[in-house]
Order: C-alpha cells, then structure tokens, then sequence
C-alpha cells in the first residue's frame, strides 16, 4: 500500500497582535514536530481535546494554511507552501468538511450554486446541463433532492446543511477527505446519519479520510490508526483497536478513562 | 421583508425619502412657476393661491425653487455616495484581503489622514482653492465619503473573511477577486447600503452648508442652503423665507437618517441567520 499523505516534521505557529510597533512579536505554537502517514483508502483518526493544534492541522492537510517548517505532501508530491496557481490542481483531489455547518455554506448563495462552485473551477469545460444534472446526483446521493437546488442555506437543518456540505466537498470526486469535527456541531440522533452517509460514501468514491474529533467513541468506531494530539505534538499513534484496548501514553489513558461509558 | 413593514423609522424615514425623491423627479418636468422667473411687483410675498410658499426678493416662486433644489441635494447625495462607496468599498475590501501588507498599512493610514482633517472646513479650502460650484463641491464631499466607506468594507470584510465560507471557497479553487465578488460583496452589501443612507444625509447637509456659504450651487441654480442664505437678510420681514427651506433641508436628513437607522436594525447581522 502506498501513502496518499506524507506529513513530515510539520511546525506552524500564529503571531498574536503586536503591543506596539516596536515590540517583539510573540507567537502561539499551534502544531509542533508532527509527522506521520495516511494509507490510500484508509481512515485515520485524530484525538485530542480542544486547543491540541486539531483544526490547524486540519488546515495545515489541505494548503489552506502554509506551515512554518515542514511538509505535506499529497501522493509524494509537496502542496504545503504551493502558490495558488500551482495548488489548483491538487484542490479537487483534497477537500474539507467544516465543523459548523451554519458557517461553511455561504447564506447569500442558493445551495445549487453553492455546489456548482467547486465544479465550476475543476471542470470549465460541462455545459449548464452537465452542471446540473451532476449536482441533482449528488444532492440525491446525500439524501436531498432537486428541490434543494433553489434553496438558501438558512432554511435547512444543521444535518441537512452537513449533508450539503459534504456534497458540494465531493462534487468534484477527491481521492482525500479532511473532516474537521464534521458531527460534533449536531444533535446526537443526526451524528450517526452524517457518520454512516461518510462511510457510504468512502468506499463508493474510494476516498482516503482524515477525521478530526474529540469524541474517543467515534474515532474509535471509524477509524483505521488513531493519532493523539496533545499541545500540538503526537503523544501516542497506532492501530484503532490496540491503541484504545492498551493505551501506552499517559494523556491516552486519562482521555480513555475520561469516556463515557454506555 | 414583514419587519421592514412593522418598524416605524424605516417607515417614515422611507415615505419621507420617498416623497422627496418624487417632487424633485416631478420638478424635472413641472414645477408651479419657473423658478428663476424674476418678478419685481410680487417681491417678498407670503404664501397665496398662486405663489404656494410665497416669493424671495426678487419675486420668484419659493415653492419651484425648492423643488428644483430637491433635484441638487439629491444629485449631490447621489454623485458624492457614489464615489464614497465605490472607491471606498474596493479599497477597503482589498486592505481587508491583504490584511497586515504595506498595501493595507498605506491604504488605511491615506484614509486615515483624510480621515484626521474636519470635513467642511477642508472642502471650504478645496473649494477656494479650485474655485467654487456645484461640481467641485460634489468631489469633495465625496472624497471625505471615501474613508468613512473604506473603514466600514475593510471591517464588514475582515469579518466575512474569518468564516469558514470563505476557506471553502479557497478550497473549491476559487481566487481572490472571485471570492470577493461572489462571497464578500453579498455579506456586506446590506451594512454598505446602511452606510450609504446614512452618509446621503449628510451629503446632503454638506451641500447645503457649502452652499450657505456660497461656495457650493451656484446662482442661478437654485439650492437650499443658498436661499437659507439669501432669507438671512429679510429675516424680519419675511421669516418664512428662511423657514421653508430650513425645513427641506432638516426634513430630507431626518429621512435619509430614519432610513437608515431603520435599515440597520432590519440588516442586523446578528439577526441575519434566521
């Protein structure tokens, strides 16, 4: 098996505001030292509790964001750092689902538009028709219809809106899918739905998935390796079922003990 | 759409604009007399069946005047917004974009600079120095427009820019100016139009003020702040005469002011989720 991500000694901080102009900047260290590697067609999972550099990681994935130090490398070929231009085509291949699916779709923008944009850029060439017909499949595929086409962001559910969110993610078919906490904004009854659909929808499209969460149980159901997260760096990686059967690190153990149990 | 109907000062603040905008479009094509039309024997009339709010000195018809006025505060609100707004909105959506760069740094603290001088004191001295008039008052009151728009965009934005939409749309390939366009210009575009109308009013006091002092209208067009002006002279005889233009003048911001007022609470962002 081959890697479809290579994460190499990946560094990133944010500058906090400076006191005054002559001040020394300061930073916030928010991922440090990281390094590991996701196999083609796999899940990996990675825990940790609020503030562990989870979403900067997320954004580290998928070039939004260019780290300080370090790579990531898509199919063995760098796209940290990339200029747009040049991540152009890398973008349909990676894509993202957010956590709050009330921020991450446009409310100015009818949901059929919404999902056209990402094909728009990756695929210039389909005419209206082709367009549409592609969007209705995949509205379909998510468990919607024709009829949300026309409608605005506001007047779905938070499910709903995650099941948008992840339509217009694979409208253009990517080969690797980073999910930010993709459930944790919703009620537990529609988790399982918008867990299940991702699943589903892995193996149909063969995607390769990172998912990032806080919540041991799911990770634990989905995932194949599990990487814990802790101040930015990995305190402990390995196999799902051996890592939460017998934990080694100590901050393993105390989330592991932190769980509830049902 | 339903709270715009219930909310009182967008209601009035709306009917007044509205009327006003009706008399000075109708003063394109009618007015009562034509109102540079001098008339020695009917000088400083009060209001009667012909001469509806009376005549000025030289005998001509208050009420076509300030109709024909209307038509100038508007143009000048409209002419002065409009270039406030629009090199305002683009200069401070791309300080906003490129936030932190020397491009942000120099934008902003130009703004700020004109930002610093008093507005009307420094379009006087505009106004002196490339000569008075209609047109030089207009460019000036809009370029003071210029950074009160720039602050607005370049805030709005910075606020827009943090949402998660927006690192979608960089995910789906998107560049910078379509983000901006497609993205940003919508989520803004209502606090913009606040600020507009909001902005519209004191365009339109600005012109009047120019114009009392007689560097803005120039005779024999007719403007509000002028006439107030002329009034000042015959204010015992004829106190109407600084009255009723007082009135257009003080009633027409009050409009644009409700308007916006109104509209603000209407387009408030915290409600614009639902």
């Amino acid at each position: 098996m081959s890697a479809i991500l290579d994460v190499v000694d990946l560094h990133h901080r944010y500058p906090l505001p400076r006191d005054g102009i002559f001040a020394q900047r300061q930073y916030v260290q928010a991922v440090e030292g990281l390094s590991f590697a996701l196999e083609e067609g796999k899940i990996l999972g990675i825990v940790g509790e609020s503030g562990s550099g989870k979403s900067t990681l997320a954004r580290l994935l998928v070039a939004l964001e260019t780290p300080q130090r370090g790579e990531v490398r898509f199919r063995g070929e760098r796209i940290s750092g990339l200029r747009e231009a040049r991540l152009r085509p890398f973008r349909r291949q990676i894509q993202m689902i957010f956590q709050d699916p009330f921020g991450s779709l446009d409310p100015r923008m009818r949901i059929g538009a919404s999902i056209a944009e990402p094909l728009g850029v990756a695929e210039p060439g389909l005419d209206v028709a082709g367009r549409r017909r592609r969007i209705v499949a995949m509205l379909e595929r998510v468990g919607l219809g024709e009829g949300a086409m026309m409608r605005y962001p506001h007047q779905f559910s938070g499910g709903q809106r995650q099941r948008i969110a992840i339509a217009r993610a694979l409208i253009t078919h990517p080969k690797l899918l980073v999910a930010d906490e993709p459930v944790s904004a919703l009620d537990v009854s529609v988790q399982a739905q918008i867990l299940n659909l991702l699943l589903d929808l892995k193996l149909e499209f063969g995607l390769s998935l990172v998912f990032i969460s806080h919540d041991l149980g799911i990770v634990r159901y989905l995932s194949d390796r599990v990487i814990v997260m802790q101040h930015g760096k990995v305190v402990e990686e390995g196999e799902s079922e051996a890592l939460f059967s017998r934990p080694a690190a100590a901050y393993t153990k105390t989330l592991i003990a932190a769980m509830p149990r049902l | 759409m339903r709270r715009a109907l219930r909310h009182p000062s967008f209601l009035i603040g709306a009917s007044l604009s509205a009327v006003i905008v009706f008399i000075a479009l109708v003063s394109l094509v009618w007015t009562p007399h034509d109102p540079g039309q001098m008339r020695i024997l009917s000088r400083l009339k009060p209001p009667d069946a012909s001469f509806w709010l009376g005549t000025d000195q030289f005998g001509r018809d208050i009420a076509s005047m300030l109709m024909v006025g209307a038509r100038n505060a508007l143009l000048v609100g409209l002419v002065a917004v409009g270039i406030g707004f629009t090199f305002g909105s683009v200069l401070g959506m791309l300080a906003a974009r490129f936030e932190g760069s020397l491009l942000d740094d120099v934008v902003m603290r130009a703004l700020d600079f004109v930002f610093a001088f008093p507005a009307v004191l420094t379009a006087i001295l505009i106004l002196t120095l490339f000569g008075p008039g209609l047109v030089n008052a207009v460019l000036a009151i809009g370029l003071f427009n210029i950074p009160v728009f720039a602050r607005q965009a370049r805030g709005a934005t910075l606020q827009v820019m943090t949402r998660d939409f927006i690192r979608a749309a960089r995910l789906a390939g998107c560049g910078t100016a379509s983000i901006l366009v497609r993205h940003v210009v919508p989520n803004i575009l209502g606090l913009m139009i606040v600020q507009a109308s909001t902005q519209f009013a004191l365009a339109i006091l600005a012109e009047a003020g120019l114009s009392y002092l007689g560097i803005g209208t120039q005779p024999p067009n007719p403007s509000w702040g002028r006439m107030l002006n002329d009034a000042q002279t015959f204010l015992a005889r004829a106190p109407l005469l600084a009255i009723f233009p007082g009135m257009a003048i003080a009633l027409s911001v009050l409009a644009f002011n409700l308007l916006g007022d109104g509209l603000r609470d209407i387009i408030d962002p915290r409600l614009k989720e639902r």
